[in-house]
């Protein structure tokens, strides 16, 4: 597999006063390039560090992880690799450094000592790939929760890095920016074929993934495609996750020992394979 | 209520003033408060008041905005020109009554006094709603760049992202203390009465809250802009050029020839 | 008589200037002791304006609100005993910590509304136990708590008051599946021990009809639907309309219903989705059969 970041028996430990607490041990991961990958686990399960050691913002204890090949170790790919793997976080207010959005987006390639022709390119290429061409000499503070979220993303890619990294980025907003952000993320990663891994506790944004990993306690419990991922009922509930009411009803029928396949998430899905069953009931 | 505050606030529009470099609007609005200052008598006052409603009609923003930044600071003009009022005892005694004597040196002198602030607002809040804060910030920090042949370069950048970030938060912040305060009327916090000492332990729930969120946004920010390769302006390269154009030229004209007029004024009337 | 009654209330900021906008429009509807009520709506339909018209925070430009028949405004130099009937929770309560220690935060409210010291111990100590806050933390600074803890110490603060009426705005934003339901259960339970009338602002379709007796349809300031959780959400094609849906269960069904007439499609949870089925799937299916 081409893969474009791998974490090699990495472990990680948070040290307080008290105690030592390990995140994560001995784990290994690879993620294939141009795919898109969402990560599920609860407040706690470890995902947030694993964020954070994609692009070397925190560093392993031991193990490692190389993004195209480089060490985060490595001190002097430091830049190299926080231009290959873009970090987005959870919430929008404290990732936008200017009040103009077209001056936020510019920061990184301002960074990067970009000359301002092209650095202008990419900021208007950006906002465009996220929609927020039209709000570029907006104030930041007035846009909605979504739509701050898109310029934090549009952040990123003005750096045109290979993968994105983002962290919880819908778990502060509406539905209606919750769409708006998993909409701008799909349509980045099929068009511009970025690699996104995409953490979060909403199974519904899986729907339309390569890949999900299901973590629990530091540790990938389940992973692979969606339909096979979301069959397993019990591990996701035990990673103290919520399945969605599409697949709860199908596994509860299941239970009560009907033919229906699992793994199903889409109501579109759900009510075809229900028809199934009612459609051998004379009604 | 405190989203009223627009002093310090940007607002986009095509004008020319919006288009104006921010060294020269930056150079300029020094040399109006200068020129402010030295008027002596109403003429010249007159001149610098209307020059600047001309100023304002070019920024294209509605003047209803401007007045809106006056009005958190007519108290402190009201209360400046009151003191005016009592303090000077010249010219004619135009009303007395009980212990107070109200000469007509001391009302010229409170319009005189109240009519310079007024205008001294107007014309900066031209600067701050015509100029991205960026824009100010970087204006800021180009203008001060032959400091860095006293070794102060990196201070100057420093600055000028630290007052980039503080404009990018305080609207973030009024809005935090706005929720805050609500939050914690709604526990029963009483804000409004008692002693001093009783007020100022009132503020404790709204100050350490605030302050614990502050620093957790620092925290996160600093983390986001790391994600960014800052790391501390280093080889950073601006997306938007400051370049003077003929418009600046003729601005600084401009404020130059009010400038000859006022001190004309001055001497002549 | 109903306990709560809001009747045409309207709020319109800075009125008589050019910038007036009216945020709330002619609001009525009236709960009783112990129920609860769902308000939904897009951001900016004014839910939380009103939300803050209950316990006094603003005051509306028309309309009242009542509790226990009695207009909350009747005497103004009174409404901060509003406060103490009406308890409000913001959104990420958790930022309004303040205090050294856990039981004090919690404290605060009831300190500000004059409860004894012996009363004040005994509700602290019953908010925690609702609150699933174990007493170990009790004596903790709020902030070397999780995420999850720091919310409910703040949510424990607002219950600590003993209010007969409380409003959660968004109690559960940004928290995952185990936190969310720690929250519901525990606000059950208060209702349960003080017949207390609640409020829940959310956007989560599913979380209303799993918890509410009642739904208020907020848009555009004004109120589009209220009534029973089962009747407001029958209105499929008008709640879309605002933008707005109904439980992902609810809708399944509801296709399901458009080609088999005879399914009764009127469910709000998956339990309630089975049994429907089961009803119409007696022969047919069994992988046994």
């Amino acid at each position: 597999m081409d893969s474009i970041i791998k974490f090699n028996n990495v472990t990680f430990e948070y040290e307080s006063e008290e105690n030592t607490s390990k995140v994560l041990e001995n784990f290994s991961l690879e993620i294939e390039r141009g795919t898109f990958n969402v990560i599920l686990g609860h407040n706690g399960s470890g995902k947030s560090t694993l964020a954070k050691l994609t692009n070397g913002l925190i560093k392993a204890k031991s193990g490692e992880v190389l993004v195209n090949g480089m060490s985060t170790m490595d001190e002097e790919k430091e830049i190299d690799i926080k231009r290959t793997v873009g970090l987005v976080f959870q919430n929008p207010d404290n990732q936008i450094v200017s009040s103009i959005v077209e001056e936020d987006v510019a920061f990184g390639p301002e960074n990067l000592g970009l000359s301002p022709e092209e650095s202008r390119e990419r900021v208007d290429n950006a906002l465009k790939a996220t929609e927020m061409y039209e709000f570029r000499d907006k104030p930041t503070h007035k846009l909605s929760g979504g739509q701050k979220q898109r310029v934090a993303i549009a952040g990123i890619i003005a750096m045109e890095p290979e993968c994105i990294v983002l962290d919880e980025p819908t778990a502060m907003l509406d539905p209606r920016g919750r769409k708006e952000v998993l909409n701008t993320i799909l349509k980045l990663n099929k068009e511009k074929n970025i690699t996104i891994i995409l953490i979060t506790h909403f199974m519904e944004e899986a729907e339309n993934a390569h890949r999900v990993i299901v973590m629990n306690d530091g540790k990938v419990t389940a992973d692979g495609k969606p339909c096979q991922v979301f069959a397993q009922t019990d591990v996701i509930k035990e990673a103290g996750l919520d399945l969605p009411q599409t697949t709860d009803l199908l596994s509860k029928l299941k239970e009560k020992g009907f033919s229906v396949s699992g793994g199903i998430i889409s109501a579109d899905e759900c009510v075809k394979e229900v028809s199934k069953l009612l459609d051998l009931e004379e009604i | 209520m405190l989203k009223d505050i627009t002093f310090g606030q940007y607002f986009p529009s095509n004008s020319v003033v919006h288009k104006l470099d921010a060294r020269v609007k930056l150079v300029l609005l020094v040399l109006q408060i200068v020129t402010i200052f030295i008027c002596k008598n109403f003429v010249s006052l007159g001149i610098i008041a209307l020059f600047t409603l001309v100023v304002l009609f070019f920024t294209k923003i509605p003047i209803k905005l401007y007045f809106k930044s006056i009005k958190v600071i007519i108290p402190i003009i009201i209360f400046t020109a009151i003191l005016n009022v009592f303090y000077i005892k010249t010219g004619v005694v135009l009303l007395s009554f009980w212990k107070i004597t109200i000469w007509s040196d001391g009302i010229t002198k409170a319009i005189f006094m109240a009519a310079r602030v007024l205008i001294l607002i107007l014309i900066s809040s031209v600067l701050t709603y015509t100029t991205t804060p960026n824009d100010l910030t970087d204006g800021i920090e180009r203008l001060l760049k032959p400091l860095k042949f006293i070794g102060l370069g990196q201070a100057v950048h420093t600055m000028s992202m630290m007052m980039t970030i503080a404009l990018r938060f305080i609207p973030t912040l009024i809005e935090e203390t706005d929720k805050i305060m609500s939050a914690q009327k709604a526990r029963g916090a009483d804000l409004e009465s008692g002693g001093i000492v009783q007020k100022v332990k009132a503020l404790l729930p709204i100050l350490i809250p605030l302050l614990i969120s502050s620093v957790r946004r620092a925290y996160e920010l600093a983390e986001a802009m790391e994600c960014r390769c800052y790391n501390g302006g280093k080889g950073r390269i601006r997306m938007k050029r400051l370049k003077m154009a003929l418009k600046d030229y003729i601005s600084v004209l401009l404020c130059v020839v009010v400038l000859g007029f006022i001190i004309v004024a001055n001497n002549l009337f | 008589m109903s306990f709560l009654k809001v009747e045409g209330l309207t709020h319109i900021f800075g009125e008589g200037t050019p910038y007036s906008k009216t945020a709330i429009k002619n609001v009525s509807f009236s709960l009783e002791k112990g129920e609860i009520l769902g308000i939904i709506g897009h951001t900016g339909s004014g839910k939380s304006t009103l939300v803050s018209h209950l316990n006094g925070l603003m005051k509306a430009t028309s309309g009242k609100v009542l509790i226990d028949s009695k207009d909350i405004w009747e005497n103004p130099k009174e409404i901060k005993k509003v406060r103490s009937k009406v308890g409000l929770v913001f959104q990420y309560p958790e930022y309004q910590l303040f205090e050294e220690t856990v039981f004090k935060d919690i404290a605060f409210g009831p300190k500000n509304i004059g409860m004894t010291d012996e009363q004040i111990t005994g509700s602290v100590l019953n908010a925690a136990k609702l609150m699933k806050i174990k007493d170990e933390l009790l004596e903790k600074s709020p902030f070397d708590l999780s995420g999850g803890q720091k919310r409910r110490v703040a949510i424990a603060g607002v219950m600590a008051m003993e209010p007969e009426i409380i409003v959660f705005d968004e109690p559960t934003a940004g928290l995952d599946p185990k936190g969310r339901e720690t929250i519901f259960k525990a606000i059950y339970d208060y209702r349960k021990e003080h017949n207390a009338t609640v409020v829940i602002v959310s956007h989560s379709m599913e979380d209303i009809a799993a918890v509410c007796d009642k739904v208020l349809v907020m848009n555009g300031g004004e109120v589009a639907h209220f009534g029973t959780t089962r009747e407001v959400f029958s209105n499929l094609d008008d709640l879309k309309k605002m933008g707005l849906n109904v439980p992902l269960i609810t809708n399944v069904m509801l296709e399901l219903k458009a080609k088999y007439k005879k399914l009764d499609a009127n469910v709000l949870t998956v339990d309630e989705a089975v049994n429907s089925l089961l009803k119409l799937l007696v022969k047919g299916g069994k992988e046994n059969a």
